[in-house]
């Protein structure tokens, strides 16, 4: 058992304990409770162990996705699990092979500038801008720039893959509810030691018949995100970090304040 | 008031024109770095490398294009607590970073 799922006993940090006299003698400046720490302390993991999960432990986990929150409690998900090594060795060569494709074109870093050719890029980047924005964020563009060069693996060699599926019926925004059943999938395999990494450009997969038999993505089901799960390697947790502040706006007594 | 025009919402970065794009930039104190290879390991953006002596290497950013996306995961390995991030990404245009305030760590004290 990890320290934090050791802890995590320890103290008895399950809701029913916590009372609300428990609450109210939590003073500023006291130090982070286990589950404030387990958060803080998730990273996303990008190097695996070949070491295999235990399918128990995957279970377990699957069981505390099971009771995420949901719209109307529709629960628009369906989970597949990829334990082939194989086989996710072939999904990380289709996306691999996606990337290339789109990175070749639009990849106008390749060449120098003034030339005819970055010229012609970059025009096809604009046009694709106007078509899917996001996906041209100059973060995605380098990480599909560094899959394309096989500088980086899709879903980072993981002995498994969770694949949480959307159901398009779900009530009011079904990608929201997909967010929170990977967050209780993520942070329970985080209680247990394990390391995970979610990937999007899993999505891929959703646009390609084969892979869509294969993985049994069906209508009204569509996959747009991947998690990745593994035993971590060396120590990726014992810091947190640091990240922006955000500014937020904070309405009290009818006065607005901004805060950071 | 928008924070963003019309005009900036349309326009996209130039990822290899540093007035256009600042990418995350980490501070390495090469006194703390045994040059362990962790950070290196597990980048996201692929931007560290060891360079050295044999047996005095130290960590540092790639020359060329870094596209290191200010994820401070290289802190949250590092042993030796000599490597941490001290500017975040931001570009201009449709990708300029809104409302944000300097990298910090968890803060208990407000």
């Amino acid at each position: 058992m990890s320290d934090i799922a050791k802890e995590a006993f320890d103290v008895k940090i399950a809701g029913t304990d916590q009372q609300e006299s428990k609450t109210s003698e939590i003073e500023e400046g006291d130090p982070w409770n286990t589950i404030e720490d387990a958060f803080l302390k998730r990273r996303s993991i990008r190097k695996f162990k070949k070491k295999q999960v235990p399918a128990h432990l995957i279970r377990r986990i699957l069981e505390v996705g099971r009771f995420a929150p949901s719209q109307g409690n529709c629960q628009p998900w369906k989970f597949v699990v990829v334990r082939d090594r194989e086989m996710i060795t072939e999904m990380e060569n289709f996306c691999a092979d996606m990337c290339r494709k789109i990175n070749g074109p639009l990849d106008y870093t390749a060449h120098k500038k003034g030339t005819f050719a970055r010229w012609r890029s970059e025009s096809i980047l604009k046009l694709f801008a106007k078509w899917q924005p996001s996906t041209v964020h100059p973060i995605p563009f380098g990480a599909v720039n560094l899959i394309a060069k096989n500088r980086f693996k899709v879903f980072h060699h993981p002995p498994t893959v969770i694949i949480p599926l959307m159901d398009t019926r779900g009530i009011g925004h079904p990608e929201v509810d997909l967010g929170i059943v990977g967050t209780n999938i993520v942070m329970a395999a985080h209680s247990l030691g394990l390391g995970t990494c979610w990937v999007g450009l899993a999505s891929f997969l959703n646009n390609s018949p084969e892979w869509r038999e294969r993985l049994g993505v069906e209508e009204p089901y569509s996959l747009v995100e991947a998690i990745s799960v593994g035993y971590v390697l060396g120590k990726p947790m014992q810091n947190t970090v640091s990240r922006e502040t955000h500014e937020t706006l904070w309405i009290e007594d009818g006065i607005k304040d901004l805060i950071y | 008031m928008t924070l963003l025009t019309k005009k900036e919402m349309k326009r996209m970065p130039i990822v290899d024109d540093a007035s256009e794009a600042q990418f995350g930039v980490v501070a390495i104190d090469l006194d703390k770095c045994n040059g362990c290879k962790m950070c290196t390991i597990i980048c996201p953006g692929n931007v560290l490398e060891v360079y050295g002596p044999k047996h005095d290497k130290k960590a540092r950013i790639k020359e060329g294009l870094s596209l290191c996306l200010s994820c401070d995961n290289c802190h949250a390995i590092c042993e030796h607590d000599a490597i941490t991030i001290v500017q975040a990404y931001d570009f201009v245009g449709r990708y300029k970073q809104l409302n944000r305030g300097a990298p910090s760590q968890p803060r208990l004290k407000y």
